[in-house]
């Protein structure tokens, strides 16, 4: 058994050879990452590992051990939204959201980074997140929203 | 039966006459169409859909790479309900556009499909969007609530290649419209 760190919480699940987006979401019942390609290529199961993102479908549950874990669901206390997640609710940065979650957390890193980040430097660090709808300038207008909502941090 | 102004009756009064709770009325509204099924000609729908782009695109002649500088679309919208939305879903529909246009194709070796992977098949990503990119919602005073669909979406293609002919003067017929097309033909016409 491995223990993960996730939001926040310790949870002990049977890893085996399988990955933290599996266990993320046939575990522990946190659906935000989604499987959009299964091989890194999509971002639709980014989450955040030491407030790195990370595609979770190519990280091992086991190799996520050691690290804190943060999803979607824990970017705020239940019933309150994220500055970023409000700011893509008053944006309207979505259609049918599949891509959401990965792009919040992105943007979550992005602007912890960088929180200055001018237009280009957002679409070039976002662009490892593929939204078929096309929402991206939307997402743009949130993400610009969002910047000064965020305190910076240094990322590991 | 032919009614008229001053012969009418209530509707509670039409209820209570008929002993009815409620009454309720059918119509249709049909209309025809057929392809023919030999030669596929026709007409393929009773229902269309109006929709327009403008394209503003630069090639690099060296590299035969296509950017799009500004997009434009529009689509009668009949009345809209929720003119965010409906800005957004017609950009969604430009921006999907320029993955069939500019940078999908699925590659056939003997029926299998050999680029099935995000890698080797690219959609657009952030990086792809014009840097301008609006859309406009026509509406008619006397028109209708109906779905905007993907209205915006087929003058992509069509647009794009216009401009690419516009600028740098080779018509590319067949999509992706791909750098090694474009400097292909470049060639040919010197």
């Amino acid at each position: 058994m491995t223990i993960l760190k996730v939001n926040g919480m310790e949870r002990e699940v049977a890893a085996g050879t399988r990955t933290l987006l599996t266990v993320l979401r046939d575990d522990l019942g946190l659906v935000g990452a989604k499987e959009g390609c299964g091989i890194g290529l999509c971002g639709a199961c980014t989450v955040l590992a030491d407030g790195q993102p990370v595609s979770s479908c190519l990280m091992l549950a086991a190799q996520a051990a050691e690290r804190e874990i943060t999803t979607v669901e824990g970017l705020a206390p239940k019933g309150e939204l994220h500055p970023v997640q409000q700011a893509f609710v008053d944006h309207s940065a979505f259609q049918c959201a599949y891509c959401t979650p990965g792009l919040v957390l992105s943007s979550v890193a992005l602007l912890r980074e960088n929180p200055a980040a001018s237009a280009e430097e957002i679409r070039e660090y976002l662009a490892g997140n593929l939204c078929r709808c096309g929402s991206y300038q939307n997402i743009l207008r949130a993400v610009a929203a969002a910047e000064g909502a965020i305190s910076p941090c240094k990322v590991p | 039966m032919v009614a008229s102004a001053t012969d009418m009756v209530s509707y509670p009064d039409v209820l209570k006459r008929n002993r009815l709770d409620s009454l309720e009325a059918n119509g249709e509204f049909a209309t025809a169409f057929s392809l023919d099924s030999e030669t596929g000609q026709g007409i393929s729908t009773p229902h269309w859909h109006q929709g327009a782009g403008a394209a503003e695109v630069e090639v690099d002649v060296e590299t035969g790479k296509v950017t799009v500088l500004r997009y434009s679309s529009a689509s009668f919208a009949g009345r809209v309900v929720n003119p965010r939305l409906a800005e957004l879903q017609n950009d969604g529909n430009v921006i999907y556009g320029l993955g069939p246009t500019l940078l999908e194709e699925m590659v056939m070796d003997g029926g299998q499909v050999t680029n099935p992977n995000l890698s080797d098949y690219m959609i657009p990503s952030f990086r792809d969007v014009p840097r301008e990119l609006r859309s406009v919602c026509i509406e008619s005073e006397h028109g209708e609530m109906h779905g905007i669909g993907e209205m915006t979406l087929p003058s992509v293609s069509p647009a794009i290649a216009n401009a690419v002919e516009d600028a740098v003067g080779v018509r590319i017929k067949d999509l992706p419209i791909t750098a090694e097309k474009i400097l292909r033909a470049l060639k040919e016409k010197k």
